[in-house]
């Protein structure tokens, strides 16, 4: 693919010679009022100034970890390490010393050669996160040797983005200035947003699709990036409807859960005076894309101008930049096929037309399949493309699929590097999502991995696993705990099965134990379970080798087999008793 | 009554009505964890304490004082809010 530019410097630099003047970044801090500004001037300059800095530390080619809230700081350090040639790890200050232990994982991962934060958390971070060397952009001034555009290859990695924000066993995609430029290329035709205007993210920046969507896609089309922290939008959901009215965006998107959050938690007495007729592309991405929030949020806002023909339910990941599918810009409305559950868990798809069928469940399309990026089907024993009634592993080529894993051959060729024999010579991406294809869509069915996603962040259970086994002293641990998710009404739910040691199994209180799962759960992930069973010691279902059935452990929970720790059944607490109401 | 008692009362009122549950559930030692307050509860809860008392405050609060008791004491010992919660005692 030809580009007109080489790398996101290049482009980013051009911005500010031909719209400098114009608004690149505008972040509400407080989610509403007055927005703090920057241009594309006075980006290109100070990223400029950073990465002159950076050089002159001799970072090129390193890794340099971002410790920031949501704030203009944020992206001015990002391009400030791109504009230097060093690779960025975008990630965020940790809550609390639990958290600061998790970065480690990232910065051992990483190898991280020093940490940007900004001056307000500069003591804090150095305290907490251990680095060799702590830099506060903000701080950063004084001349440094002319900055120069021709160091940087498009085939240079520009940042690695972690694919969990506190996982054990971290992976960093590594991600190339050309997949940034190819990604966004890609995207912006796909959902047809033209050039400049305003888009509205509330995404965290350490999440891929809060960095390329909420940031690098606008700045890529010249637009104003208008942005607010997350925990700005938890707390009134109206903040991004109302930014999205006052700054007539064309385009935002984020997981359903945000979509359902504006349903449920917004007042009609606070919806007066929206206009969202100006909302082109509305992305649903991030988890599973659920027809009845389609629905009721048409419903609560079409008074306010929302068009059904602007949802864009979307696919993509970190491994393919972000973008592989969204919506499709000749639909009325996004395409739903209502298929069999019974035939589906048989990995085959048989369409219903009678959507009254019991059997009957609506998936909806995530978006239509352009010739840029190939997308096959592939069954999961042979390794060969599907029939088009089965339902196989989606694969994905092209050439925003990143290089792989930061640091991790074994992986990256596992997942990066497998072949298909129509297509010889060429690389494709195992994503371990389950679907199918029709009428030219992708349609996600399922998942292969593990991982659960709750509220468009992953988690791995190991990482779940790992806590809960350590937050008391009376549990078993080594691995004999499981944690998988369930669907309630629609929605992914954690569920821990833990086996409690032999020896304590008499003495405990099992109130207290699942207390102190809940604690560590919620401290280190920010989940609350929907159920925490402990079980009797050799309950957890393995593999002769010893690794975690977590699908078997997931069955035997739904057929409610697992032989609970005396003391456990019938108990009352959140989500003790659960297990029993069910 | 005491402004911590003020303080207490308004959060058990604001987890019952969030989290659904009966209010003979919830005493001052509980976690918020233990309730069924996630991340997304965690920052809600933290917001509707701000506008409560008119301050700042960290949205990440409740990860440095998980239970009922301990952060009703720090808004109450903190400097920057005891005036407010004052305040929410004379309300």
């Amino acid at each position: 693919m030809s580009l007109k530019w080489m790398t996101f410097v290049q482009l980013m630099h051009d911005m500010s010679s031909r719209v400098g003047d114009r608004y690149s970044l505008a972040c509400l801090p407080k989610g509403e009022g007055v927005p703090d500004t920057l241009t594309y001037f006075e980006l290109d300059r100070r990223a400029q100034k950073i990465a002159g800095y950076l050089r002159e530390r001799g970072l090129v080619g390193e890794r340099v970890l971002l410790l920031y809230p949501s704030s203009n700081e944020y992206i001015v350090a990002f391009l400030g390490c791109l504009y230097g040639g060093v690779i960025a790890v975008p990630a965020y200050p940790p809550k609390n010393n639990h958290h600061a232990s998790r970065l480690s994982n990232i910065i051992v991962d990483a190898d991280v050669k020093a940490v940007l934060t900004h001056s307000s958390l500069y003591e804090k971070i150095i305290e907490q996160v251990c680095a060799e060397m702590y830099v506060a952009s903000d701080e950063i001034d004084g001349t440094y040797p002319a900055w120069r555009n021709d160091v940087i290859l498009s085939s240079d990695v520009a940042y690695l983005q972690y694919t969990s924000g506190s996982t054990g066993a971290p992976k960093g995609v590594m991600v190339t200035h050309e997949n940034i430029l190819i990604n966004c290329d890609l995207y912006s035709k796909g959902v047809s947003v033209g050039r400049g205007g305003h888009h509205v993210s509330w995404l965290p920046l350490f999440h891929d699709m809060g960095l390329v969507q909420g940031i690098l896609l606008p700045l890529y089309l010249g637009a104003t990036a208008v942005f607010m922290p997350s925990e700005r939008f938890i707390q009134k959901p109206i903040r991004w409807l109302r930014a999205i009215s006052d700054y007539k965006a064309v385009m935002t998107g984020g997981p359903n859960f945000a979509y359902d959050l504006c349903v449920k938690r917004i007042l009609d007495k606070d919806r007066e005076g929206l206009d969202l007729s100006g909302w082109q592309v509305a992305v649903n991405g991030a988890e599973p894309v659920s027809k009845a929030t389609l629905d009721s949020f048409m419903a609560a806002y079409a008074p306010y101008g929302f068009s059904p023909g602007s949802f864009f339910p979307g696919y993509g990941m970190a491994e393919t930049t972000l973008y592989v599918t969204a919506g499709d810009i000749e639909a009325a409305q996004p395409e739903i096929t209502y298929i069999d559950k019974e035939v589906l868990k048989r990995y085959q798809v048989e369409v219903l037309l009678d959507v009254e069928n019991p059997n009957a469940v609506p998936i909806v399309a995530c978006g239509k399949i352009y010739s840029d990026l190939l997308i096959e089907i592939v069954n999961l024993d042979s390794l060969k493309r599907c029939l088009s009634n089965e339902i196989g592993e989606i694969w994905v080529s092209g050439d925003s699929v990143c290089l792989g894993y930061w640091g991790r051959e074994k992986e990256t060729v596992d997942a990066f590097k497998n072949y298909l024999s129509e297509y010889p010579g060429k690389f494709f991406l195992r994503t371990g999502d389950l679907g199918f294809i029709r009428n030219g869509q992708i349609y996600i069915t399922g998942r292969l991995k593990d991982m659960i996603i709750i509220r468009g962040e992953n988690h791995y259970p190991q990482d779940i696993e790992k806590t809960v086994e350590e937050s008391h002293p009376a549990l078993r641990i080594g691995g004999f705990g499981a944690a998988f998710s369930v669907l309630i009404n629609g929605e992914e739910n954690l569920v821990v099965v833990q086996e409690v040691e032999r020896t304590q199994r008499n003495k405990v209180d099992i109130d207290d134990l699942r207390d102190a799962i809940n604690r560590a759960v919620f401290s280190v992930h920010g989940l609350h379970a929907y159920s925490v069973l402990i079980v009797n010691p050799g309950e957890i279902l393995k593999t002769s080798s010893g690794k975690i059935q977590r699908h078997a452990c997931r069955k035997k929970y739904l057929n409610r087999l697992f032989k609970m720790a005396k003391g456990m059944s019938g108990v009352g607490g959140a989500n003790s008793y659960s297990y029993d109401k069910k | 009554m005491s402004s911590s008692r003020v303080l207490q009362e308004w959060v058990v009122n604001w987890l019952v009505k969030y989290l659904n549950v009966s209010e003979n559930l919830i005493d001052d030692d509980c976690a918020f964890s233990d309730l069924g307050v996630d991340s997304v509860g965690a920052v809600t809860l933290v917001g509707d304490i701000e506008d409560y008392l008119d301050c700042e405050l960290e949205p990440t609060l409740l990860w440095n004082y998980p239970t009922i008791k301990e952060l009703v004491a720090y808004l109450e010992t903190s400097s920057k809010s005891s005036k407010l919660v004052l305040k929410a005692s004379i309300r």
